[in-house]
């Protein structure tokens, strides 16, 4: 079942695969340096040993003449003394090369005189004399000791006999003479390669537990994707009250699915309010249709005169007219709610747009004695769409008119609020029920019910709409009996950015 | 109910998909005293500008069938044919207006639409493209004569005092005289605004100066047609 699950393509495979090979370079990286280091150290010391021997050695030779020397040479070292006239004065000779001299003839000699030598320490101190028949012999380790010891003072020695490494110190008396110093290093090379072994041992599992670990490791992080995943499928599928769940973890994953449930509630929120619309346009367009049809249909039923019958297509005009200006309030409400309603970004002078706004409803106000007093604060700026503003701003104002008694001021006031600009318009008419101060942003909310006012609720409702596209909002206060003031405020546009 | 201003006997080809709305653009034209030609789709409609230069005028549907109502502006005026262009769309945001006029339309209007509206704007468009006659310094409508440069108005031997919108609107209403002008076209043309505020400002407008023009004479000429708009004309 585990791996059932496992795609190959997947993202577990890949994190599994990428981590390992991050486990398995950082451990080697790191072993190997900790074996480096472990060899240099061993090597190191080693070498330090072979040149206090070797300064001891030469003391002894000096003061001591080559005999006492030769007791003094511990087990498993050659020593080599050279002198630059006599080539080699003496050597010491390990048991290794007393076998490698066993297999040859010409040294049988040797041999003997090697085994009549005393065992000391399981070695053999032998002493030979270049001048007799092993020359050939010390010759070979001579010339190696030499090529080397001329270029520095360590170094390894690839071994003559057997596949041994050997370690020379070349101590430079001052009679002119070499003392040389040589070791095996196989002991040390043993050591190492056990340490070689042990690491390879624990690195095989290693691997293996870190593969475990971070296929666990990636099980863990790539549920709660799957988990969005299968809720994805869930909303297709048609269960569109699914959401991801959020584990409460804060992480990445916990971040990304909370986003995307909010998108989810965001969407069915517009879905809610695209069906709510669908029903009001259905709803709004109803009444007309009704009355448009009902005139139509009299005036094909009945037998009427040029005049009745034009009479029945005006009716019919304006409540076609009616629904067309229904349907665009509608397409911009619900365009304005759904932030897709496309307003153009000028830079307006809020004075002006309330002169204008004056302007344009000067004689329907003078009409009903009314007059506007205007305050404007000079040199206030906003950024919007100028016609949308007017359209917001001439609903409130309309409305204003309608619901002034005869020779009743309205009060128009600009004035900044912080970092927004308030227009704020005052009439004295007989105000809104507390009740209802809510109830008048609804679509199709009519404060009276009446149809004798066409379209006030959508008015308001597009003014709603328009004033938040701007980033704005509207407010309204009012008291029974003495008026309403509607607030408009809108983000102030300063200097610097005017200037851009 | 419409009142055909002399025209020279234009032919315009209107390209609109829809049969009704085609015949009933054509009837109007026809009673209006041009000579029309009807085309169905893109295609075929673009083939009639191409061959026949008699085509005066093209009023142009934006969603056809086989060649959209877009793609035959933009191949028309790349083809160097000046014929002028009027769309019409059931789209009505500011930006699919850009793009009708950048791609080369004349002017714009949008369904549903009124019918004087069409009118109105075919002939501001023959006007700007026929060539330029003086403009006129005075307008005169039976015995209202509206001097243009030194804004003022009389009836008969009578001056007649108007505020600026009034007289706004009663020169618009005597430039189209004999024709049916809408709220909205008022609104557009008086007033500077392309969108409907729903209010009775024009209703008040047009009663100020009903009071001012028609109210001491026998003979009133601003008439209202219901459901339409109004309409300077003979009593």
């Amino acid at each position: 079942m585990f791996l059932r699950r496992i795609n190959l393509k997947g993202l577990g495979p890949k994190l599994i695969i990428s981590s390992t090979l991050l486990l398995l370079c950082s451990v080697t990286v790191v072993s190997s340096i900790i074996y480096f280091l472990l060899a240099k150290s061993l090597r190191d010391s080693d070498q330090e040993l072979l040149k206090q021997l070797s300064e001891s050695y030469a003391q002894t030779y000096l003061e001591h003449g080559p005999e006492s020397l030769a007791k003094e040479i511990s087990n498993g070292l050659i020593v080599i003394i050279a002198a630059p006239s006599e080539k080699n004065l003496f050597t010491k000779i390990t048991k290794e090369i007393e076998e490698e001299l066993d297999e040859k003839d010409e040294v049988q000699q040797l041999k003997s005189e090697i085994s009549k030598l005393p065992l000391r320490e399981g070695v053999r101190t032998v002493f030979l004399n270049t001048n007799e028949k092993n020359n050939d012999l010390y010759e070979r380790l001579e010339l190696k000791l030499k090529t080397l010891a001329s270029k520095k003072d360590w170094s390894n020695l690839l071994p003559m006999i057997d596949n041994d490494l050997f370690e020379v110190y070349v101590h430079k008396l001052k009679s002119g003479e070499w003392i040389k110093v040589g070791r095996s290093a196989e002991s040390r090379e043993e050591h190492l390669g056990k340490i070689r072994f042990i690491a390879l041992m624990v690195f095989i599992p290693f691997i293996f537990i870190g593969m475990g670990l971070s296929f666990l490791l990636s099980r863990s992080v790539l549920r709660p994707i799957r988990d969005l995943a299968s809720t994805i499928r869930a909303i297709k599928e048609g269960k569109a009250q699914t959401r991801g769940k959020v584990r409460g973890t804060g992480d990445e994953v916990d971040t990304l699915t909370m986003e995307f449930n909010s998108m989810l509630e965001k969407n069915e929120l517009l879905l809610q309010n695209i069906k709510s619309t669908v029903d009001n346009v259905a709803h709004d367009l109803r009444t007309p249709l009704t009355r448009l049809r009902g005139s139509a249909e009299y005036a094909l039923t009945h037998s009427l005169g040029p005049d009745q019958l034009k009479e029945s297509l005006a009716d019919v005009m304006e409540n076609s007219e009616q629904i067309l200006n229904l349907l665009n309030v509608i397409m911009d409400v619900s365009e304005a709610e759904s932030q897709t309603l496309k307003i153009k970004n000028e830079i307006i002078q809020v004075s002006s747009l309330v002169d204008r706004l004056a302007d344009f409803f000067s004689m329907v106000a003078e009409d009903k004695g009314i007059k506007f007093h205007i305050t404007s604060a000079p040199d206030l700026y906003i950024k919007g769409d100028r016609t949308r503003l007017m359209q917001a701003l001439g609903n409130i104002l309309d409305n204003a008119i309608k619901y002034s008694p005869i020779n009743t001021p309205i009060e128009i006031q600009t004035y900044q609020k912080g970092e927004k600009v308030v227009i704020a318009i005052t009439d004295h008419g007989s105000g809104i029920e507390e009740a209802d101060q809510q109830k008048i942003w609804e679509r199709l909310y009519r404060g009276d019910q009446s149809r004798s006012t066409p379209g006030l609720g959508i008015g308001l409702s597009l003014v709603k709409a328009i004033v938040r596209v701007h980033n704005g909002e509207v407010t309204v206060k009012s008291q029974i009996g003495q008026g309403s003031t509607f607030f408009v405020s809108l983000p102030i546009c300063n200097v610097q950015e005017r200037s851009l | 109910m419409f009142y055909p201003a002399y025209n020279g006997s234009m032919k315009i080809l209107v390209i609109e998909d829809d049969p009704q709305i085609n015949s009933y653009i054509c009837r109007g034209l026809k009673e209006s005293g041009y000579f029309t030609e009807s085309s169905f789709d893109g295609k075929d409609g673009l083939e009639i500008i191409q061959n026949d230069p008699k085509v005066d005028l093209v009023i142009l549907d934006l969603m056809l069938p086989k060649l959209s109502g877009l793609d035959l502006l933009t191949k028309v005026r790349e083809e160097g044919h000046q014929v002028p262009i009027i769309v019409l769309s059931a789209k009505k945001t500011v930006d699919d207006r850009v793009l009708g006029l950048q791609n080369g339309a004349d002017d714009y209007i949008v369904k549903p639409f009124s019918f004087s509206e069409l009118l109105a704007r075919i002939q501001a468009i023959t006007r700007r493209k026929s060539p330029q006659k003086e403009m006129p310094t005075s307008l005169n409508f039976q015995d209202i004569t509206l001097d243009l440069l030194g804004r003022k108005v009389t009836r008969g031997d009578k001056e007649i005092d108007l505020q600026v919108k009034e007289f706004q609107l009663l020169e618009y209403l005597m430039k189209n005289s004999n024709r049916v002008v809408s709220k909205t076209m008022i609104l557009e043309n008086v007033y500077g605004y392309d969108f409907d505020p729903r209010t009775n400002v024009v209703d008040v407008l047009v009663c100020r100066l009903r009071n001012k023009i028609d109210k001491d004479f026998g003979n009133k000429v601003i008439h209202t047609i219901r459901g339409l708009g109004y309409v300077l004309k003979e009593d």
